[in-house]
């Protein structure tokens, strides 16, 4: 038992070693951030982008990228990767706020038609966490559940029993709960379902290819959902309903 | 037959035709011509006219035309119009020409003139010697002419910034007595903002004196520049038509040889081309506000109230006075609460125009109606504006103005308060500030759910569980062991017991008997409360049997039972009645099977 007590705390070490950027990147990141601090925009930028190729996915860090685009009147961009950064963490507040303000810099201004009220709530309730918080939370009620059913099992009040049975149930159904949204955000995370238009105007025409008749122009920095795609185009639709297809190296998925 | 018949048919058609046929015809007066000669051209149609198209005089400058004249005539009873259009035409270049048809609809039908020819030669080369003569004198009097009537524009600089004034004026000077101007071509000014000082309307003529010689001078022309961009700037030369009068050498009778004659003279005179540098404005401290304001400046922002009802208008106004580009300052933007209703402003000029610049005020007024109560403050209004004289950037902050508004009357301002809210809330916000602590960077692959430390942290929840199932379990079946079983067991114990006892009582060995009795009860005692024999007694019985309520009747019983047995016990003498201690054991045994412990 002991031994395998061990094993277990030594794989959760080499985890959580593996689990965060080493203390060299973390300063990379750091010196971004002092040029941002010195309204260096530029160099800030280019330290982030950098430190994106490198396959990091931090919320932080496309907060503090879609700032330093701000900074540098690239409004599409910085709503590019606010959505990014409020993709990997629908919690993060700030980044929300600055992609209200940005997307007020933008032209057009799309009605959205609202969608079904649970949906919205539904939507509302699994965007609270991001997938490894939801897995986290998911993990530590697991845990917790142990402690009531432990009690049910060796305490022989009835009483005690019937509280501990109860609240036994209800953590196990709330753990696997969170399991499900911790499931679902990944999905979402990994899912490229948006992007943001980021050349200045963009037509959008009704069939894939040159020459299709014109149905709207598009402008840098707005939100499009993505529906379909061939060769180099997508078909994108907007949130008040329009559809239509444009070339792909005009936007970026979010 | 029928041929002559046909013929004479088509005659009188033809003749018919020619009655009622449209004449147009054109004319031109002279066949060769000078350059610099004058013509005229006329087309002349027998009807009361139609669309008329003339042909394009290239190469030629229309002077005149076209001119239209209409006559009637009413000769033996027959109307018949004629209409002219006539042109007047200066030759301008040395060639053959051919002014293409020109052409008349009337009544549908569409009527060509013949092209006309004209040839254009140099004016010296005519063939006449007394024209060569005219000639010659004339071109030599041209040289003069040349010499004798200029324009000149004159800047007062040649290297402005943008905005900055810079006044051209345009003069004509003559040695010769002018008897007529005409503009022949305005200077564009591309690339400048331009306002006439003086325009062509009140040409003043003055006397100068230009090395020794005396000009008549006519001040043609006096224009405010604002140059509109950077670079090299041209004011284009300003062409006139003018007419001089010049002495006539060749005399044709004694009168002219006794007072001199005069003939009238055209020419074409050309002002110079000047070139302005226009440098950009320094952007070394350029205020962001800055719109284009040059000179020295003065501003003042007033109200004309500072407390209100709600939905009542105030007028805010901003004057700019002093001296610089005034004419080109427009209304500059006020931030206004989001609660006030701004209406466009209305800009008042109160500025004169003159060679030293435009100088006076210019006022913006914004009439402003605030729709909700409450203490406002509008903000300090910057103007910003470029001194030429330091050559600096200076911004005049207005003082900020207070305004009271009290509540209005009710329902008034529903109407206004549905602007879009979240809007006017994020209105001048900056965005918020990058993250600087507890930052996270994960790699792409390091996701925590889905990853072994999940999945083996849920397992270890359920390996806890399932291991404490399995303990919770072994522990029970231990448990039920001891107690369980032991109580069970009670009562076949004593039944056993109490049958060995019956076997002594039909033995009549009492003692046997007795003892069996009480070891019977006792055990079955001990059993039943699952505690050892040694610690039982008879008090100790009736101390548990006081906790299980109902049983006051049995404890009496059990009591007296335990107590007879004792006493037979120990006292084999007494007079116990065996049997019926027995038959009590019994009925102990079985009251208390039906108690629950």
């Amino acid at each position: 038992m002991k031994k395998h007590l061990s094993l277990f705390l030594l794989l959760l070490v080499v985890f959580s070693n593996n689990f965060w950027a080493n203390e060299n990147q973390l300063s990379i990141f750091n010196k971004a951030n002092l040029h941002y601090e010195n309204e260096e925009y530029q160099e800030a930028k280019e330290i982030y982008l950098s430190l994106l190729e490198e396959q990091f996915i931090s919320d932080d860090l496309h907060f503090n990228l879609g700032n330093a685009y701000f900074k540098n009147n690239q409004i599409a961009n910085a709503i590019l990767h606010y959505e990014k950064s409020l993709k990997i963490n629908p919690g993060n507040k700030d980044a929300a706020y600055n992609l209200k303000l940005a997307n007020q810099k933008t032209v057009d201004k799309i009605e959205a038609i609202p969608e079904l009220f649970i949906y919205r709530w539904w939507k509302s309730i699994y965007n609270l966490l991001s997938a490894d918080q939801w897995a986290k939370l998911s993990i530590t009620l697991f845990l917790l559940c142990t402690f009531p059913f432990l009690l049910f099992l060796f305490i022989d009040k009835i009483k005690v029993r019937k509280a501990s049975f109860f609240s036994a149930c209800t953590t196990v159904c709330l753990a696997f709960v969170c399991w499900f949204f911790a499931f679902q955000q990944k999905k979402y995370l990994l899912s490229k379902e948006h992007a943001v238009i980021l050349e200045p105007s963009v037509n959008i025409i009704s069939a894939p290819s040159e020459g299709s008749s014109q149905l709207f122009v598009l402008h840098e920095g707005t939100k499009v959902k993505l529906l379909d795609e061939t060769g180099y185009w997508f078909k994108v639709s907007l949130p008040n309903g329009n559809e239509g297809w444009l070339k792909k190296q005009t936007i970026e998925a979010i | 037959m029928k041929k002559t018949l046909l013929v004479i048919l088509c005659a009188i058609q033809t003749c018919f035709s020619f009655a009622a046929a449209v004449s147009f015809s054109a004319k031109i007066s002279h066949n060769t011509v000078e350059v610099g000669q004058r013509i005229q051209v006329t087309f002349t149609v027998n009807s009361s006219g139609g669309s008329f198209t003339p042909p394009s005089f290239q190469k030629f400058r229309v002077l005149s035309g076209p001119n239209q004249s209409n006559s009637m005539q009413y000769v033996n009873g027959k109307t018949s119009r004629t209409t002219s259009i006539s042109y007047v035409l200066q030759a301008t270049q040395k060639g053959s020409f051919e002014f293409g048809p020109a052409t008349i609809k009337v009544e549908g039908k569409t009527y060509k003139t013949k092209p006309l020819k004209i040839k254009v030669v140099d004016a010296s080369s005519t063939s006449s010697n007394a024209q060569r003569n005219k000639q010659n004198q004339r071109k030599s009097d041209g040289q003069r002419l040349e010499d004798y009537v200029y324009i000149k524009t004159t800047v007062d600089k040649r290297e402005a910034y943008i905005g900055e004034k810079v006044t051209a004026s345009f003069k004509l000077y003559s040695k010769l007595s002018l008897t007529g101007i005409n503009i022949e071509a305005l200077p564009a000014l591309n690339g400048f903002w331009s306002q006439d000082i003086r325009s062509y309307d009140q040409i003043q003529l003055s006397r100068e004196q230009i090395n020794g010689e005396i000009y008549n001078v006519a001040e043609l022309q006096q224009v405010l520049l604002y140059p509109q961009r950077s670079g090299e700037l041209v004011i284009d030369p300003l062409e006139m038509n003018v007419t001089v009068q010049v002495k006539s050498r060749r005399t044709r009778s004694v009168f002219e040889q006794m007072f001199g004659s005069y003939e009238t003279k055209e020419l074409i005179a050309k002002s110079n081309l000047i070139k302005i540098k226009v440098k950009p404005l320094p952007k070394k401290n350029k205020p962001e506000d800055f719109s284009g304001a040059i000179g020295s400046f003065n501003m003042k922002m007033t109200s004309n109230k500072d407390s209100v009802v709600a939905n009542e208008a105030i007028d805010v106004k901003i004057e700019i006075s002093g001296k610089g580009n005034l004419p080109l300052i427009g209304a500059p933007d006020l931030n206004f609460p989001s609660d006030f209703e701004v209406y466009d402003p209305e800009s008042k000029d109160n500025f004169q125009i003159s060679l030293a610049g435009a100088q006076g005020k210019k006022n913006f007024n914004y009439l402003v109606i605030p729709r909700h109560s409450g203490k406002f403050k509008l903000d300090p209004f910057h103007f910003s504006y470029f001194d030429l004289k330091s050559k600096t950037y200076k911004t005049i902050t207005a003082k900020p103005i207070e305004i009271n508004v009290s509540k209005g009357e009710e329902g008034e301002n529903v109407a206004y308060s549905s602007s879009r809210k979240e809007e006017v809330e994020l209105l001048n916000t900056d965005i918020r500030y990058i993250h600087i602590n507890n930052l996270m960077l994960a790699s792409t692959n390091d996701f925590f759910y889905g990853s072994p430390l999940f999945y083996s942290l849920i397992g270890l929840a359920f390996l806890i569980m399932i291991a404490a199932y399995f303990i919770s379990k072994k522990l029970k079946i231990k448990n039920s062991d001891t107690v369980g079983l032991r109580k069970s067991k009670a009562n076949k114990l004593a039944k056993k017991r109490l049958a060995k006892a019956k076997n002594y009582l039909d033995k009549d060995e009492s003692a046997l008997f007795h003892e069996e009795i009480s070891a019977a009860l006792y055990g079955y005692f001990a059993d039943k409360f699952n505690i050892s024999i040694a610690d039982l007694s008879q008090e100790k019985i009736s101390e548990l049997l006081k906790k299980i309520p109902n049983t006051t009747e049995v404890q009496l019983k059990i009591k007296s039972v335990l107590e007879e047995a004792e006493m037979a016990r120990f006292a084999p003498t007494s007079s116990i009645d065996n049997v019926s201690l027995y038959n009590k054991s019994v009925e102990i045994i079985s009251i208390m099977e039906d108690v629950n412990v």
